[in-house]
């Protein structure tokens, strides 16, 4: 109990680390002086010292919303498969309630894009949408193929299977599985090609447009939750994907899962260096990829499997 | 002549919960209507015709109280006679119903032999020596399922629906579609069983395109209750993969599972009949207020009718399926029965169901997009109009209507194992299984049926996320946030309301992406200065969405003559990409034909293959007009 | 393994129908050949067929290094259309290929029985996949990855299906395959000349 209570602290503390780090490693590769790894936190500090901004426009919702936006993460982050197999874990949540809590997190997010009567908002909002219903199939078709070859719909529960008993027979459709939650975790955490994170430029923002008209406290939530979205997609990722070193002693195990989600970091970051971003009308190309991957995932599961 | 077993027991708790807000709310409503006796002789007899429909054991008494109940709602969608656009829409919706009707009639003279007194549990066994039961099968989709609107019989319900007021809206889009499924469900369980598999296929496959195409047109929509009403077309489609896939199960002697998801479908009917209800009340509030149902002339409703927007905003959450509210939990206990497909041992159906999951999981993610947009637009931002900016909230009455329908949506979403308990109780004496112990073991959560399967908790997820949010606002508190308020910053101009985002740009991407479902017609009007195109005084954008089906089935037959003749023209005069595309289709119509002929022939599989074929002539031989 | 290289084949086939860059695409078919090859390499280690390592070996030198790299020699001699995107959109697509893979699982169904089931439908679905690759496009260097696509596809069947075809017929197919693309050559400098 006491290791998973240490566990969610340490997901929450360096879930912006990640981000930063991301950052970081894109400046280096392109011959700019690094920032340094602490400057989500920085960032986050000088916003809870600023005063809230409000929009005479906006309504309740603008002082609802960014609480609604991260506390379904929040609630996400208890229920995510664990680092060590031993310790402490909620078993018998489902992928499907994970994706609905991220799909409440978002829904809340496009409301705050509208409440501001700016069009930069509505951009946002729009884009957003039409990302994010794209997204949910493969989504959901990812986790059935999953949920399938761990032998459990349980989230947890199917890490830890998959750690015991790797399904070396369904490789391939574990590699598909893999790309396409991989193009997922880039849609759905805005990162290039799908969203620019670092322009503020009306062509191209999507979650950016969206929280422009927030500040302070509001927005420290709003950026807390993309910083922790990242973490549940990248945590998600190492452990369904990259299923070792769970044996370990609990303190080793939780090394070994924070390197594997640097690591992810690094392969966000190669990949927003050595892409450009996609005009919104190629996403669809990208996630119809994902959609396809997903479908071969669960078709070769059965075919070649059975 | 009437029978109070525990289906129609059930239904009659439907009718209570359905019926009781709404009538507070047409109460409130009243001062809106002209003929008020006329609307008040419609209103009651057609809550009590639906009464009698779901009470009824005889063919005769039914097809008594489903007329009545038909020609009542055709009267209370006449009750705004001089709007325009109400009396076809009134007379579409009296053809299409009697349509459905005559094949109800048709389904009850076959299998009471004539004799339309018997009872329902009697019809059995005359059934069971008709010849084609699949024949009495496609009578039934037919004739119940044009009433519940399941495309392509659907297109009278975007018009029917928003002709009526608000009150009968809600009432015939949240319950009297459901009484039209209760219908269907009652002959499959107690007329005509054991069930084909081709029909839970069927049922499926109708299931799966009715979602998609209704969430698609709600969301392309303007006029914000045929967004709602297209939104039932959606939500009848879940509803009908949950019984599909029931069937599925229930024919290949999975009867565990064919339970669940008969009660998943249960489910979703209450829920949708509550949420639906709620939105079709708090959308005529607003109506009421604004007396328009354009959804770009309103505007930051929010700050003048807090409680209508507070309504319609748990209801859009619920309507898109977003935890811990009850839509989730019946969509999450659809997927789960769709994910017991894995349990099937024909391989082939097997491979085919991840399509359904597809679609439905695509419909959720539209919904989302929809709702953002029917809420958003309605209550956020600027006023868009003069209406939107005196409106004011409404009178108690109507309030207390809406509230009371939050209540039911709350109590379903908070008690749902209570409920699932008593659907599992109206189906174990139709020969379902009793899956209650499974399913529902704790007061507090609900279990997957399938093997190692998932569980949810509505109570915990509402905890816990109160638990966040309000340990967030006590650190608000600690941390002495101050605030200020200014105006939105937009590049130097004052804001107006004019520069906010529309509903149509709203969902322009997605319209974009869905082009060859809506063909839009855009018309775009700018007085250029000076000849100058980039510089213009004023400028018109208007887009229209061509509803597909109406056009195709229905006004398209007649054409079609005409239209194969030009394709045979054009396939005539080969091009050269095509000469690929031919050869492709060859080799699946021979493969096809193989199959048909030569190994085994099932009617089913030759309408399946033949809509493959032509969908994929469509596609690859004939493509896309330039 | 030699699932797992079959399923990287069809991957590599169905990323190459969604790309929209010429030379992006020939590497896709490289790629794509490239895992042909192993799957045959593995399947030849598995039923210890000589004959069939030796067309493998073949398949690695030929279609995954010579022939894309001719390929991109000549579009780049010729100065092809670099930017080809395919003329069925990527909404169909989604459908498409999915239900492709399952139908014709559906269709091979009664006709074959045994083990070999599965990878002879996954063979099929290549094949019409790789039809679809060449219908999409209007390109003659797309259309020619297609049909050569095409031809791994058939490899894919003949492996799966028999076992390996006889070693002279395979040679006989390699050799027409470098006729094809030195025919391509011949047409495209003579249309060179005409312009």
């Amino acid at each position: 109990m006491i290791a998973y209570i240490l566990w969610i602290a340490v997901m929450v503390l360096t879930a912006p680390l990640f981000l930063s780090l991301i950052k970081m490693i894109k400046m280096w590769l392109l011959f700019k002086k690094p920032l340094s790894p602490l400057q989500g936190y920085r960032d986050f500090s000088k916003l809870l010292s600023k005063e809230v901004l409000i929009s005479q426009e906006a309504s309740a919702i603008t002082h609802i919303a960014p609480y609604m936006v991260l506390a379904p993460l929040v609630v996400v982050l208890f229920l995510l498969p664990p680092p060590s197999a031993k310790s402490f874990f909620i078993s018998f949540t489902d992928a499907f309630t994970l994706t609905g809590l991220v799909a409440l997190s978002s829904f809340f997010l496009m409301l705050l894009g509208l409440d501001s009567a700016s069009s930069f908002g509505g951009i946002g909002s729009s884009r957003e949408a039409f990302i994010s219903a794209l997204v949910e199939p493969a989504m959901i078709l990812v986790i059935f193929a999953l949920s399938l070859m761990a032998k459990n719909l349980g989230v947890a529960q199917a890490t830890i299977n998959l750690a015991h008993h790797f399904p070396i027979e369904h490789l391939a459709s574990f590699a598909f599985a893999g790309i396409a939650f991989f193009i997922l975790l880039i849609a759905e955490n805005g990162r290039i090609p799908v969203d620019n994170p670092e322009t503020h430029l009306e062509l191209t923002m999507v979650h950016e447009a969206m929280i422009l008209d927030i500040s302070g406290w509001y927005l420290a939530l709003v950026e807390s939750a993309a910083a922790i979205k990242f973490m549940i997609f990248a945590s998600l990722f190492v452990s369904f994907f990259m299923p070792f070193g769970m044996d370990a002693p609990f303190l080793v195990a939780l090394l070994i899962f924070l390197l594997k989600v640097a690591f992810v970091a690094i392969l966000v970051a190669l990949i927003e260096v050595n892409t450009a971003k996609l005009r919104l009308f190629k996403v669809p190309n990208l996630l119809g990829l994902a959609i396809i991957f997903a479908f071969l995932s669960l078709i070769s599961y059965y075919i070649l499997g059975a | 002549m009437f029978t109070f077993d525990t289906l129609s027991l059930l239904f009659v708790l439907f009718l209570a919960l359905g019926v009781v807000p709404n009538i507070f709310y047409a109460w409130g409503y009243m001062d809106h209507i002209e003929r008020k006796g006329h609307f008040l002789v419609h209103y009651l007899s057609f809550i009590l015709s639906m009464l009698g429909v779901v009470l009824s054991n005889t063919p005769l008494a039914f097809l008594f109280f489903w007329e009545i109940m038909s020609l009542t709602s055709w009267q209370l969608i006449l009750a705004n006679a001089h709007e325009k656009g109400t009396l076809p829409a009134a007379r579409l919706y009296f053809f299409m119903t009697h349509f459905g009707f005559v094949f109800i009639l048709l389904f009850f003279l076959i299998t009471s032999d004539g004799n339309l007194s018997l009872s329902f549990s009697e019809l059995h066994a005359i059934a069971a020596h008709f010849p084609y039961p699949t024949l009495l099968f496609f009578l039934l989709v037919l004739g119940f399922l044009s009433k519940a609107g399941v495309v392509p019989m659907h297109v009278w319900l975007p018009y029917a629906h928003p002709a009526a007021p608000s009150a009968v809206s809600a009432l015939m889009s949240g319950v009297m579609l459901k009484i039209a499924l209760y219908g269907f469900l009652r002959m499959l369980l107690e007329v005509l069983y054991p069930w084909h598999l081709e029909w839970g296929v069927v049922v499926l496959i109708i299931g799966a395109i009715s979602s998609l195409i209704g969430v698609l047109y709600a969301l392309s929509e303007h006029d914000m209750k045929a967004l709602l009403a297209n939104h039932s077309i959606e939500n009848i489609g879940i509803i009908l993969i949950a019984f599909g896939m029931g069937m599925i199960f229930g024919s290949l002697h999975l009867p565990l599972l064919s339970a669940f998801a008969f009660i998943a479908g249960l489910y979703h009917i209450f829920n949708h009949m509550s949420f639906k209800s709620l939105l079709f009340m708090s959308a005529g509030a607003v109506l009421h207020q604004t007396h328009t149902k354009n959804i770009e002339k309103y505007g930051s409703l929010i700050k003048t009718m807090p409680i209508t927007a507070a309504n319609f905003l748990f209801a859009a959450v619920s309507i898109s399926a977003l935890p811990p509210t009850n839509g989730f939990l019946s969509e999450w206990m659809i997927f789960q029965s769709l994910l017991g497909s894995s349990s099937i041992s024909d391989i082939i159906l097997k491979i085919s169901i991840p399509f359904t999951v597809f679609a439905l999981a695509l419909t959720g993610g539209l919904a989302i997009a929809c709702f953002v947009k029917a809420f958003g637009i309605t209550f956020l931002g600027l006023h868009r109009s003069h209406n939107a900016k005196h409106a004011h909230e409404v009178n108690r009455l109507m309030q207390i209507g809406m509230l009371s329908m939050a209540a039911v949506v709350l109590a379903l979403m908070l008690f749902a194992p209570l409920f699932l308990h008593l659907f599992d109780d109206a189906l174990v004496p139709f020969g379902l299984s009793d899956i209650t112990g499974r399913i529902t073991p704790t007061f507090w959560s609900i279990h997957s049926i399938a093997h190692n399967g998932g569980v949810v908790s509505p109570l915990f997820l509402t905890f816990a996320l109160a638990v966040v949010v309000f340990a967030l606002d006590y650190a608000a508190k600690l941390l002495g946030v101050r605030s200020r308020s200014h105006r939105t910053w937009a590049c130097g101009y004052r804001t107006n309301a004019k520069m906010q985002y529309t509903a149509t740009g709203f969902a322009g991407p997605i319209r974009r992406f869905f082009a060859w479902l809506y063909r839009p017609e855009v018309h775009f009007h700018k007085k250029t200065v000076a000849g100058h195109t980039t510089k213009f005084t004023s400028a018109l954008y208007d887009v229209h969405i061509k509803p597909l089906f109406e056009a195709s089935l229905y006004e398209g037959t007649k054409k079609a003559l005409n239209v194969i003749s030009y394709w045979v023209y054009r396939l005539g005069h080969f091009e050269q990409v095509r000469y690929g595309a031919i050869i492709f289709n060859l080799m699946l119509s021979v493969l096809f034909g193989y199959r048909i002929i030569a190994h085994h022939f099932s009617w089913a599989t030759l309408v399946l293959e033949a809509v493959i074929l032509i969908a994929s002539i469509k596609i690859l031989v004939i493509g896309d007009k330039e | 393994m030699t699932n797992f290289f079959i399923g990287m084949f069809l991957s590599t086939l169905i990323t190459a129908m969604l790309t929209t860059r010429l030379y992006r695409l020939i590497a896709w078919y490289a790629v794509n050949s490239l895992f042909l090859a192993l799957a045959a390499m593995s399947e030849a280690v598995r039923i210890q067929d000589e004959a069939m390592l030796i067309s493998a070996l073949l398949t690695l030198v030929l279609k995954s290094a010579l022939i894309p790299y001719l390929l991109k020699h000549f579009a780049v001699k010729f100065q092809a259309e670099r930017n080809i995107t395919p003329s069925i959109k990527v909404q169909y697509l989604i459908i498409l290929i999915p239900a492709i893979l399952v139908f014709t699982f559906y269709l091979i169904d009664p006709i074959i029985a045994g083990a070999a089931k599965n990878y002879i439908s996954l063979a099929i679905a290549s094949l019409f996949l790789s039809l679809v690759l060449m219908i999409e496009h209007r390109n003659v260097f797309a259309k020619v990855i297609g049909f050569l696509s095409l031809e791994n596809a058939l490899f894919l069947l003949a492996m799966t299906a028999t076992e390996g075809m006889p070693m002279l017929i395979e040679l006989g197919i390699f050799v027409d395959l470098l006729m094809a693309v030195v025919i391509l050559n011949l047409l495209f400098k003579k249309e060179a000349s005409h312009v």
